[in-house]
């Protein structure tokens, strides 16, 4: 007899919809021989649109245990969940002219990334080890692909190859890190019974130990914390644009949630052993990732140190372990979200627009005769500065707030000294916007692209689908990728002004966790 | 069943050994070369095969395992006699399908 | 030991003897399956088949054992010793060992159970030890180091895989119905309704059709395609080496055959006298192995895209579909 698990649909609808689309997308993506751009991208925003809709309605529903307590929706879980979908979102207008994506098909493109959202969701909700893993995988298996989807160009290739490699000893560490837990607790999978396992008499037990400190370095490798960051800017810089938008944000998003959930209910017991460990890494991040963006002419590799250092100072709201932290941590990762999506969304249109790749060459110049693209440009990097007036300042006023208020003030004191190192490299990106004149090359029309960063070697293709040899409508001129621009540019300013309604959004996630700890 | 597999030992060995004792020993270079029908014999163990080879296995443990999968579903399904089962099952290789949709139009299954 | 949840266990002594019997009465029934093949491929075209040694021919497996036993033990040089000589010896240990599950009747008497062994996992142990004697014929043509080996060898391999799906996907049809795995349990069950070939005959066709391509047989022997690939796989054995690959390839038809019977045929079922079960079983088995000769004499080699087609795009979709219905039925009913 099999007895029926109590599943509440309800909850779980998010879900369901992401698979049906999942489903109707990649089918649609057979008709044709590329598929259906628009079709197909619309089906996709719609996709993430449904699922937007019934994650918001469910943040009105109380919490629940969903599929015999595989997973939980909560506060957490669908804040979390509304920052990846938007991410998604805003990503799907950037790849309608993304040479990777005509390449490798948008039915499949669009799969690869609703699945991986899938991956995301269902790791924010993970409440066991096992859909844990599971989740985690989800995530991360599209992503290898996608990072590879631009055949035709090598460093895509290499970007893939380098996340697959990387990727998977992350998840082997963590995998293995999940064993020595299950064994050290007693046998437990679930996060809760995980907590009532280890209790107060195995908390320093050696082989739980070794458990969080594995666990913690494979999640490290996935949010790329230093030391376990290395792979961060070859993957970045090698990616095609949209997917490195797509996962400097979103990636960090989901993993960060089900860090704090694992660290904060499943570990909470032994929180004594790890929160001085994780400090210290989230210490060594900040400047880790602040110095290694000084020198980096790429604008892909600066992001992506830069996103080390963020990763730095989330880390921090995480390992409080207070509502206040976790609160801080999601109002971050959701101004993190906005600012870096446009930030990635300027270089894609310059890349397609001129012969400099991703190059800081790219942006010269750019105020005269692009000025919303110049202005979107200079808004997100004061913001990952932390100029006020930008989300970007209130996200690190909290988690400067939270770390005094849990006792670790020195920590705060990195976040203030990383943002003034980081004001040198974010400055000289605006310097080149402004006061550089544009390169004497004129730039060139779509479909130099591809032959711009660096590899001179590559034939130019011809006649590819969605490409004019004339360039009529350039990549950059599409409203839609536009429009996704200014809009992200003007929540970063708006939130920075008026934050209030994104503070309560991110308290909904602090409320959430304490749900969990109140009772256990 | 151990029985079996000892059996299938004994035998097994014997065939493989029996030659050795029963048959005459004449060595000659030439018998000691590869087969080949007329040319030089080459000898390569890394040979490149067709790429169609991946796809079938990587397919073949997808596919296989809905069939694992399905094997204690539905052994129960009868004594269970539930909807639940029943819809489950249909969800499971709903969602198989779509995928062999998708890699059969893509034509991986087409022989190249 | 047992290595495996089981229906009923008899003292070991016994099960040591009705092994014993089990394996001596098929181990007989190979040189006899083999000349009954030649006999009829040769009435089949119109010709005798042999008949010189002995009575109309009758000492003829004998006389090939014989000579495959007195050839000399042979390796080439590009071979991987240890490999090469353990490959053939696996593709037996597991045919063997499959022998095992083939029930020949119920417990007899309350005290002996007329079959190898009862597990509870009953047919996925099959599909197990299959998936060793697939081992064995990638081993014995890597090992080769020949290229007609290799190539027949990854023929074989990707053959194998593509039709163990429909295969175990034909299966589930009976399993849902009898909910069981065990062999043993499905032919019982067979007793009180009706023999499972009639409300799954798609499933049966189908593991009849895998059956064939599982077992190399015509007219799936692309593996072995004497015209273009000189034997695949065994292209460089000899002797009584090369008599195993041959011998396991006549004992895996009988125990597809005897899967058949158990699951789609009713297993040792029919009229007459409890007695007579384990005679009734032998007799579906050696129809089924008449249908495998027939079969080789009628049709005529497929191309290896057929064949990949044949399995992808018609048997898989076809006995998905075969578990889907039977699963509605069963629920429905």
């Amino acid at each position: 007899m099999i007895e029926t698990p109590a599943i509440d649909y309800g909850a779980l609808s998010p879900i369901i919809a992401l698979v049906a689309g999942i489903c109707v997308v990649l089918l649609v993506g057979l008709i044709g021989p590329r598929g259906r751009r628009g079709l197909s991208s619309a089906l996709t925003l719609a996709t993430l649109a449904a699922a937007a809709g019934l994650l918001v309605w469910q943040l009105g529903e109380p919490d629940a245990d969903l599929v015999a307590g595989a997973l939980r929706s909560d506060g957490l879980s669908i804040t979390i969940g509304l920052i990846v979908v938007a991410a998604a979102a805003l990503v799907v207008p950037l790849q309608l002219r993304d040479p990777a994506a005509e390449e490798a098909g948008f039915g499949e493109t669009h799969t690869l990334l609703l699945g991986s959202v899938l991956g995301m969701l269902l790791l924010a909700e993970a409440q066991n080890l096992i859909s844990f893993f599971v989740a985690l995988e989800l995530l991360s298996i599209p992503l290898y692909v996608l990072c590879g989807s631009h055949r035709s160009r090598s460093r895509s290739l290499e970007s893939g190859l380098k996340y697959l490699i990387v990727g998977s000893i992350g998840s082997a560490t963590l995998l293995y890190g999940s064993a020595f837990i299950y064994g050290g607790s007693g046998g437990a999978t679930d996060f809760t019974a995980i907590a009532q396992g280890i209790g107060a008499d195995l908390a320093d037990d050696p082989l739980v130990l070794i458990g969080i400190a594995l666990v913690a370095v494979g999640l490290a490798f996935k949010v790329s914390i230093a030391p376990f960051h290395q792979w961060t800017p070859d993957v970045y810089e090698g990616a095609p644009t949209p997917i490195t938008a797509f996962m400097a944000v979103a990636t960090k998003a989901a993993a960060f949630a089900v860090f704090a959930r694992f660290f904060i209910t499943a570990l909470g017991p032994s929180a004594d052993q790890w929160q001085p460990a994780l400090a210290a890494l989230a210490a060594v991040t900040i400047v880790v990732g602040n110095v290694g963006a000084l020198g980096q002419d790429s604008l892909k590799r600066l992001l992506g140190y830069s996103g080390v250092a963020q990763a730095g100072y989330m880390l921090t709201g995480l390992l409080l372990g207070t509502v206040k932290g976790i609160d801080a941590l999601v109002f971050y990762l959701a101004a993190y979200m906005l600012i870096n999506m446009a930030a990635f969304a300027v270089i894609a249109v310059r890349e397609r627009e001129t012969a400099y790749g991703d190059d800081i060459t790219a942006v010269q110049g750019i105020g005269k005769d692009r000025p919303a693209l110049a202005w979107s440009l200079t808004i997100s990097m004061l913001a990952l500065a932390g100029l006020p007036g930008t989300a970007g300042f209130i996200g690190k006023l909290f988690l400067i707030e939270a770390a005094v208020a849990g006792n670790y003030t020195w920590l705060g004191v990195f976040i203030v000294v990383g943002s003034m190192i980081s004001l040198v490299y974010y400055l000289r990106v605006v310097a080149a916007i402004w006061m550089r004149p544009a390169p004497r090359l004129a730039p060139a029309m779509a479909g130099a692209s591809t032959e711009a960063a660096g590899e001179p070697g590559l034939p130019r293709r011809t006649g590819e689908p969605g490409r004019t040899p004339s360039g009529a409508p350039s990549g950059g001129r599409c409203w839609l990728v536009l429009g996704a621009i200014l809009a992200a540019t003007a929540a970063t300013v708006a939130f920075g002004i008026v934050p209030s309604p994104l503070i309560d959004f991110s308290a909904h996630a602090g409320e959430g966790l304490a749900s969990m700890l109140g009772p256990g | 069943m151990i029985v079996f597999v000892g059996l299938g030992v004994i035998v097994g060995g014997a065939f493989t050994a029996l030659n050795h004792v029963l048959g005459p020993k004449r060595p000659s270079r030439v018998k000691s070369e590869p087969y080949e029908c007329g040319l030089p014999t080459e000898v390569t163990r890394t040979f490149r095969f067709g790429i169609s080879f991946y796809m079938v296995a990587m397919l073949f443990i997808l596919f296989d395992i809905e069939v694992v999968f399905l094997y204690p579903v539905g052994v129960l399904l009868n004594a269970s006699d539930s909807v639940f089962v029943l819809v489950e099952i249909a969800l499971f290789v709903f969602l198989l399908l779509v995928g062999f949709v998708y890699v059969w139009r893509r034509g991986a299954l087409n022989w190249r | 030991m047992v290595a495996a949840d089981v229906g009923f266990a008899e003292a070991s002594w016994i099960m040591v003897v009705k092994s014993l019997v089990i394996f001596a009465v098929i181990l007989g029934l190979v040189p006899m399956i083999l000349l009954l093949e030649r006999k009829l491929l040769g009435r089949f075209q119109a010709r005798y088949g042999p008949n010189r040694v002995g009575p109309k021919g009758l000492l003829q497996p004998l006389a090939d054992v014989v000579k495959l036993l007195s050839k000399e033990a042979y390796k080439p040089d590009a071979a991987v010793p240890i490999l090469w000589a353990i490959a053939p010896a696996l593709v037996i240990l597991s045919a063997t060992a499959t022998l095992a599950i083939i029930p020949f009747g119920d417990v007899a008497d309350g005290n002996v159970g007329l079959y190898g062994i009862d597990v509870s996992i009953g047919i996925l142990y099959a599909f197990a030890f299959g998936s060793i004697s697939f081992y064995g014929l990638l081993l014995g043509g890597w090992s080769s180091g020949s290229k007609y080996s290799f190539m027949g060898a990854m023929r074989s391999a990707a053959q194998l895989i593509s039709y163990e799906i429909s295969m175990g996907l034909a299966l589930l049809g009976v399993i849902m119905m009898a909910g069981s795995l065990s062999l043993v349990d499905i032919a019982n069950a067979q007793a009180d309704t009706i023999w499972y070939v009639i409300p799954q005959f798609v499933g049966f066709l189908i593991f009849m059709v895998a059956g064939f391509a599982e077992t190399n047989r015509p007219p799936f022997d692309l593996p072995e395609a004497d015209a273009e690939l000189v034997a695949g796989y065994n292209t460089e054995y000899g002797g009584m080496r090369f008599g195993s690959y041959f011998m396991a390839e006549y004992m895996e038809m009988v125990v597809v055959s005897g899967i058949a019977a158990a699951m789609f045929l009713g297993g040792w079922h029919g009229p007459g006298p409890d007695w007579l079960g384990p005679i009734w079983m032998l007799a579906k088995i050696m129809v089924l192995i008449c249908l495998f000769i027939w079969v080789r004499a009628t049709l005529p080699r497929l191309r290896y895209d057929q064949l990949m087609s044949l399995g992808w795009k018609v048997l898989l979709p076809l006995a998905t579909l075969n578990v889907l219905v039977t699963a509605v039925l069963v629920v429905v009913t």
